[in-house]
């Protein structure tokens, strides 16, 4: 059984890369299997299970260059792992969002901005350990991967340097 | 003796496109300063179901007048019946006797180009549109290359003849760039005009007949010839038509209308779910700003909404 994960977000565990309050219940029992997800460039109007993966989603033999690729209703997909850039401490996880997020009516920065509303704190509780994230574009834009593999690198380096 | 054509075999189970080149006739192997003629034709454009197949054959202009017209009845593919056209077709793969090599119609070349839906769809379906690769470009390119396969097996051709649906001066123009030494007749109906591009019909014709009965996953599924108007075919759609995935992507076309169709409307109420692409949102009257922005302005961008 796959899950289809595109509407739901992903948190990944680790302080250092958390950039909200997040309650981790780390009292319930995950599967001990670990899935890959699959960050597809399109939004599917579905969140669950699903038992077409098998038949369906399978990698094309032809993947080369460390790309994968595949086929979403006749579209080519071509995919590149994201886990790839992580250290190996680092572990992902499939998180549901349980109970009501608590916002804040109103927040002042040091600039003296005032945001209407801010998010303090969320409850989350792990669905599914992810072992693998690939992150796709269409076939013919394959050039947007490339630039957003290299602004996520960017973007965990500052987030490394602000907070590590 | 019945046995699969090697241009059938050539492309089985094979999601991806493939070619088949047959050995080139010893009289056009061995012979010098002989005029060769090669036919070009498909089977197979208008189907939501299964392979495009293009085919060549070709020949010497001697083999065809004196050997072919007078002792075979070659005619357009959707003239004769598909008894025949097996019956034909086996005679220039089929060895006369079991372990020779020895062909009945042993003059005449022949190769083909399965395209196979997963590369159809894929190709008119990628992203952005500009990027698009249209069938009669793949067909152009297709045919092209057969051609090219053959002058690189050292056969001089002297005269093409190519069957199309498209506009034929500009698609002549284009092969004549291409192969400036070679002689090009593009026309509609060739297949009922040149006896070699009748062959070619032919070998496409029953090369994808084929590939569409080797598609099903048991002897008893019907899928119909794979034209949209064909209600075996409509049936199969509905019977085989999944929420997520729709149907599998060896067997289906999913670039044609029928399809987006089918996935949209929900016409089969198989519950199918609705994906959007990006290119839905070229058309859209708000920009991608306010395509992105939640329906409140204020409300806290979560990752929930921001996908949704």
């Amino acid at each position: 059984m796959f899950w289809i994960i595109l509407n739901t977000g992903m948190i990944i565990e680790g302080e250092r890369y958390i950039t909200m309050k997040i309650q981790f219940n780390s009292n319930i029992n995950i599967e001990n299997r670990g899935y890959t997800a699959h960050n597809v460039p399109c939004k599917i109007r579905y969140s669950g299970p699903s038992d077409e993966f098998e038949d369906n989603f399978i990698f094309d033999e032809d993947n080369t260059n460390d790309m994968y690729v595949n086929y979403l209703r006749g579209c080519k997909i071509v995919g590149q792992e994201i886990n790839s850039v992580f250290d190996k401490e680092v572990n992902c996880y499939l998180m549901d969002v349980t109970g009501d997020m608590d916002i804040s009516e109103s927040h002042n920065d040091k600039n003296g901005d005032s945001d209407n509303k801010k998010l303090e704190s969320i409850s989350l509780v792990p669905v599914a350990k992810i072992l693998k994230v690939i992150n796709y574009e269409r076939d013919g834009n394959e050039s947007r991967l490339v630039e957003e593999m290299g602004k996520f690198e960017e973007s965990l380096e500052l987030n490394e340097l602000i907070h590590g | 003796m019945s046995i699969l054509p090697p241009t059938v075999e050539a492309s089985l189970d094979s999601i991806h496109t493939k070619t088949y080149y047959s050995k080139v006739p010893d009289e056009i192997a061995n012979g010098s300063d002989i005029k060769v003629i090669l036919g070009v034709d498909e089977a197979g454009r208008g189907p939501v179901m299964g392979p495009m197949v293009y085919g060549i054959s070709y020949c010497t202009q001697r083999y065809q007048d004196e050997v072919l017209i007078p002792n075979y009845e070659f005619d357009d593919s959707k003239k004769l019946t598909d008894v025949v056209r097996r019956k034909l077709f086996a005679k220039m793969y089929e060895p006369i006797t079991e372990g020779s090599d020895q062909v009945e119609i042993d003059g005449v070349g022949y190769a083909t180009t399965a395209i196979t839906p997963v590369d159809i769809s894929s190709g008119m379906l990628r992203f952005p549109p500009s990027k698009n690769y249209n069938l009669n470009e793949q067909a152009h390119d297709v045919t092209m290359a057969l051609i090219e396969g053959v002058v690189q097996r050292g056969v001089v051709l002297d005269h093409v003849y190519v069957d199309t649906v498209g506009p034929p001066n500009s698609y002549q123009k284009k092969l004549e760039e291409r192969f400036p030494s070679i002689k090009f007749t593009v026309a509609k109906k060739a297949d009922s005009l040149y006896c070699v591009v009748s062959v070619a019909s032919v070998v496409a014709k029953v090369s994808r007949d084929i590939l569409i009965e080797k598609l099903k996953r048991s002897s008893d599924e019907k899928t119909g010839s794979g034209y949209p108007s064909d209600p075996n075919t409509v049936a199969w759609l509905r019977d085989n038509q999944r929420p997520l995935f729709g149907w599998p992507n060896s067997m289906v076309r999913f670039s044609w209308q029928t399809c987006k169709t089918l996935l949209v409307e929900d016409k089969y109420k198989v519950g199918s779910i609705p994906i959007e692409w990006e290119e839905d949102y070229i058309v859209s009257k708000k920009n991608m700003s306010q395509q992105w922005t939640p329906a409140t302005a204020n409300d806290i961008i979560t990752l929930d909404n921001w996908y949704n």
